[in-house]
């Protein structure tokens, strides 16, 4: 798969000092901004919030999936960040985070073929093997490319 | 036991396709036969056929939105759950379900 259609460099950081769920939020979600993704930091933010009031997206391991549906997202498309130190956050197995992969979801969800490119990265999230290597991985590159395998089925 | 089921969530890009690989997982593991059908935001894919439908045992929807064409399962044992639900404890959910099958039987 081109994972690079769905998450470009840009929008990826890595070891990141972030405190919690919302400074994690904020910083995706700027990068979303800065990158023309999105053309709202304001709503794109409730619609992410609007999302975690309806259950849980942390997944194992310490993996989130938080999403936002939005008219003010263009492109639907994932931002990542990688975290110094996992904060706390609702999860499958009850672990606190330190990988946050955040989804942007236009409205109108008419691009079928990137939204299906998102839900497979989301599946194999569900992978131990991929989640420690995304953890020890050194730079960006290695982390698109552990993707690219990860979402082969 | 034969399970037809269907997932969805709320945005329906992740949690709807994590919970049909985690139900397919378990079932197989279990040893039934299942057919899991999603209803995400593009759409309703694996869509269940009649005849898989008529075969079930049980059906589970695993959803935290409205199924959409829930008329198709009149007259089942249906049992309704959140996406997590599945996601979280596909195993227990299983065994619950298939506790009480003998129960009824």
């Amino acid at each position: 798969m081109k994972i690079e259609e769905i998450l470009s460099m840009e929008c990826i950081g890595l070891d990141l000092d972030l405190q919690s769920k919302q400074e994690v939020f904020e910083y995706l979600t700027n990068l979303l901004y800065k990158n023309q993704i999105i053309t709202s930091e304001t709503e794109f933010l409730e619609a992410v919030n609007y999302r975690e009031t309806l259950s849980m997206t942390g997944l194992v391991e310490g993996v989130a999936i938080p999403h936002g549906e939005s008219e003010c997202v263009k492109l639907p498309k994932v931002a990542y960040a990688r975290l110094k130190k996992p904060i706390d956050w609702e999860s499958l197995d009850d672990q606190p985070i330190n990988q946050v992969f955040l989804l942007a979801i236009p409205k109108d969800n008419k691009d079928n073929t990137h939204i299906k490119m998102i839900s497979e990265l989301a599946r194999s999230l569900m992978d131990s093997k991929i989640i420690h290597e995304l953890e020890s991985a050194t730079d960006i590159n290695k982390i698109i490319e552990l993707l690219k395998k990860g979402g082969k089925e | 036991m034969n399970i037809v089921a269907i997932t969805a969530c709320t945005v329906g890009v992740a949690h709807t396709y994590i919970a049909q690989d985690r139900l397919i997982e378990a079932a197989k593991k279990r040893g039934h036969s299942i057919y899991v059908e999603t209803q995400g935001t593009i759409g309703s894919e694996n869509v269940l056929r009649a005849e898989d439908i008529k075969n079930a045992d049980v059906v589970i929807f695993a959803a935290d939105v409205a199924v959409s064409k829930e008329e198709r399962f009149e007259g089942k044992l249906i049992v309704r759950v959140k996406s997590e639900v599945a996601i979280k404890q596909p195993d227990k959910l299983l065994e619950k379900i298939e506790q009480k099958m003998k129960e009824i039987k």
